[in-house]
């Protein structure tokens, strides 16, 4: 696009200030306030907002190998994405599969099964960026602009604004797996409680070792088809209610079918 | 046993159960399992041992797994 000498720099100042502002938002998000789905929303928001000629943006994940839209500006850019993923090719797909930067200009000539998708939306242009997270790239940046070509500004300004929207991305990733371990391990501690007080209880009544107890519970619920913490959880809840003076425990051994 | 070494058994049959090797940690370690996940990596990988006890813990790890998907018990015990 053309520009008259003396707009130039108010432009170029304006972007500088608003891509400042962009970073700024960026390297604010405290570890754990934002969460992946909050983080790439704002990506989306954010690169509209910085990169001159930015019309549409999206961003798509490789999760466990299939590509998948995981934040965008609008239904276009989510249907522009798939198109490249039902073709198995495009500038996003590039972008996420070679780890390159990819400038698709011309009415996207080099990308025919985008070009038709993109030509009935008046997009004429795509950028889409590499977001590493540790070396791996993880999600593309993917902007697309009714202009015939993004200028090297713009590029530029993308650039730099893709590095600390990767780590904004990695950040939020790593926080999203590291408590998802945690809820599965709270998960694990308190089936492995039951099953180990249920083996405790068949010790003592069998007089046997804790692997034979362990043997037990395996054998019944192999026989029963119920999972192994089910057959130990109605171990320990009979036995408790035996305990407080019902008669349970006797009924629970033919269950069990115990030795 | 069959000529396939029971660690080979139990590495396919997690991979044809679509489980990571931390996720079947895990399950391992919820039913009491004691090794550490590092040794569980290394058992898959065929260079250590399990003992019998901790042999049937990991496979019923897995054959739980495998009736999650609909599939019968793939991995024999070693107290049957």
């Amino acid at each position: 696009m053309a520009h008259e000498g003396a707009g130039k720099e108010t432009v170029s100042e304006r972007t500088g200030d608003l891509l400042g502002k962009s970073l700024a938002r960026l390297a604010g998000i405290l570890f754990g306030e934002e969460s992946v789905e909050g983080v790439l929303d704002l990506l989306v928001e954010l690169a509209r907002e910085t990169i001159r000629g930015a019309d549409l943006a999206s961003v798509t994940l490789s999760r466990q190998g299939t590509l998948v839209t995981a934040g965008y500006s609008d239904e276009l850019a989510l249907a522009l994405d798939r198109a490249q993923y039902e073709a198995g090719d495009g500038p996003c797909v590039q972008a996420l599969l070679e780890g390159v930067v990819v400038h698709a200009n011309d009415n996207l000539a080099s990308w025919p099964a985008l070009a038709g998708q993109a030509k009935k939306v008046g997009i004429r242009s795509v950028l889409s960026t590499p977001l590493p997270v540790r070396g791996t790239v993880v999600a593309s940046l993917n902007l697309y602009s009714h202009s015939p070509a993004f200028e090297d500004a713009a590029r530029q300004v993308n650039t730099l604004f893709a590095a600390p929207a990767a780590i904004a991305l990695a950040n939020a990733m790593a926080y999203a797996a590291a408590s998802e371990l945690a809820e599965n391990l709270r998960e694990a501690i308190a089936t492995r409680e039951i099953i180990g007080e249920a083996k405790g209880i068949l010790m003592a009544r069998q007089n046997c070792t804790s692997d034979e107890a362990f043997d037990i519970l395996r054998r019944a619920s192999q026989r029963t088809n119920r999972k192994l913490r089910e057959i130990a959880l109605d171990l320990v809840r009979s036995t408790e209610r035996g305990h407080r003076g019902a008669t349970a425990v006797s009924a629970h051994r033919g269950d069990l079918e115990l030795r | 046993m069959t000529t396939e070494r029971d660690h080979a058994v139990v590495e396919r049959v997690r991979r044809e159960a679509g489980l990571s090797v931390s996720d079947l940690w895990l399950r391992y370690f919820a039913l009491g399992g004691a090794e550490t996940a590092g040794r569980i990596e290394s058992y898959l990988d065929g260079h250590v041992e399990l003992d019998g006890p901790q042999y049937d813990v990991l496979a019923h790890a897995l054959n739980e797994r495998l009736a999650e998907i609909g599939r019968a018990h793939a991995v024999p015990y070693r107290t049957e």
